[in-house]
């Protein structure tokens, strides 16, 4: 005859460790998806404020000017123009850009290019050229984001390569934010 | 039943059970922390699935073109320079060539026109055929506009 004596503590003990063998998953498992989420986080709103600048930048202050953006693409980066609107005036806000003495004190870098499509030998090519060089150049190795806007130009500007027609054209405007 | 439960000892049963209940309460908690931190990655990776900018950009080129460049020989609302004819088909092919090269997005683009045979300004609509593809999302849309 078996004694049923302990039957209950056995069940008991069953449940119990079935129990903190779940608890023990899900709490492991909860804290190693957590830092994949975060950088996703501070990416996605890195890329909306940048793509909410080059619009505003490309937007004219009224119906017969051109903007800044179209301006500073036909004409050439003067003086780093690109860099002083991007990232003074619009990316950091006015205060804090006011602070700052220094543009390498800035925690994010933007380097710009611009792409062009012209056709070489019958065939489409697309190429590009750098329109603002970056503060810190870029290791490789930091998360970033690229935000992108085409703009018309009315032909080839002072600084752009040979290669672009010299024709009313749309390029495209690339801009990789990366926190350094 | 009767022998069991008169052999064991029952003064500790409200503790059995207090300890049974507090760990319920760890496991749902363990189940909201776990899946707090998926929802925020997944939202933040579907609004960067989402091709809005995209979309938005090429979207207003193409109808700024299509609105206020010359698709035929005869000259629409005059803009000097900009306004031969070609261009605004070339313009368009820009933006096909680089949102294929640069962005991986198939961009294409027709266009009709409605009642302007032969083209008059202001006799007619220009009908508009828009599509977006990168893979992920597809867009499509027919605009009309007043020529």
């Amino acid at each position: 005859m078996v004694n049923t004596s302990g039957q209950l503590y056995t069940m008991e003990g069953l449940s119990a460790g079935v129990i903190m063998i779940l608890t023990a998953y899900l709490v492991l498992g909860s804290t190693s998806v957590y830092t994949p989420g975060d950088t996703h986080i501070t990416d996605m709103q890195l890329e909306q404020v940048g793509a909410d600048v080059l619009k505003i930048m490309d937007t004219p202050a009224n119906l017969t000017t051109t903007s800044e953006l179209e301006r500073i693409v036909a004409t050439g980066n003067i003086d780093g123009r690109f860099h002083q609107l991007f990232w003074e005036t619009y990316l950091m806000s006015g205060e804090i850009a006011a602070q700052k003495t220094t543009r390498t004190g800035s925690s994010i870098i933007t380097n710009a290019m611009v792409y062009y499509h012209s056709t070489v030998d019958g065939r489409p090519v697309v190429k590009g050229y750098q329109l603002s060089t970056p503060v810190i150049p870029y290791s490789g190795s930091e998360p970033g984001v690229k935000v992108t806007r085409y703009v018309k130009v009315p032909g080839r500007g002072p600084g752009m390569p040979a290669e672009v027609e010299d024709r009313p054209q749309i390029v495209l405007v690339e801009v990789f934010l990366w926190k350094a | 039943m009767e022998g069991l439960s008169e052999r064991m000892k029952e003064e500790g049963q409200w503790i059995v059970l207090m300890g049974f209940l507090v760990s319920i309460g760890i496991f749902f908690l363990a189940l909201i922390l776990n899946q707090s931190t998926i929802v925020g990655q997944t939202t933040a990776e579907g609004v960067l699935e989402f091709p809005k900018n995209d979309v938005q950009d090429v979207r207003a080129q193409i109808l700024d073109l299509t609105r206020n460049y010359s698709v035929w020989v005869n000259p629409g609302p005059a803009v000097p320079d900009w306004d031969a004819p070609g261009h605004h088909i070339r313009m368009v092919e820009d933006i096909e060539n680089l949102s294929l090269n640069r962005k991986s997005a198939l961009v294409r683009y027709e266009i009709g026109c409605w009642e302007c045979d032969p083209p008059q300004p202001g006799s007619g609509y220009r009908i508009v055929k828009l599509h977006y593809n990168n893979g992920v999302f597809e867009y499509d849309e027919s605009a009309n506009i007043k020529y």
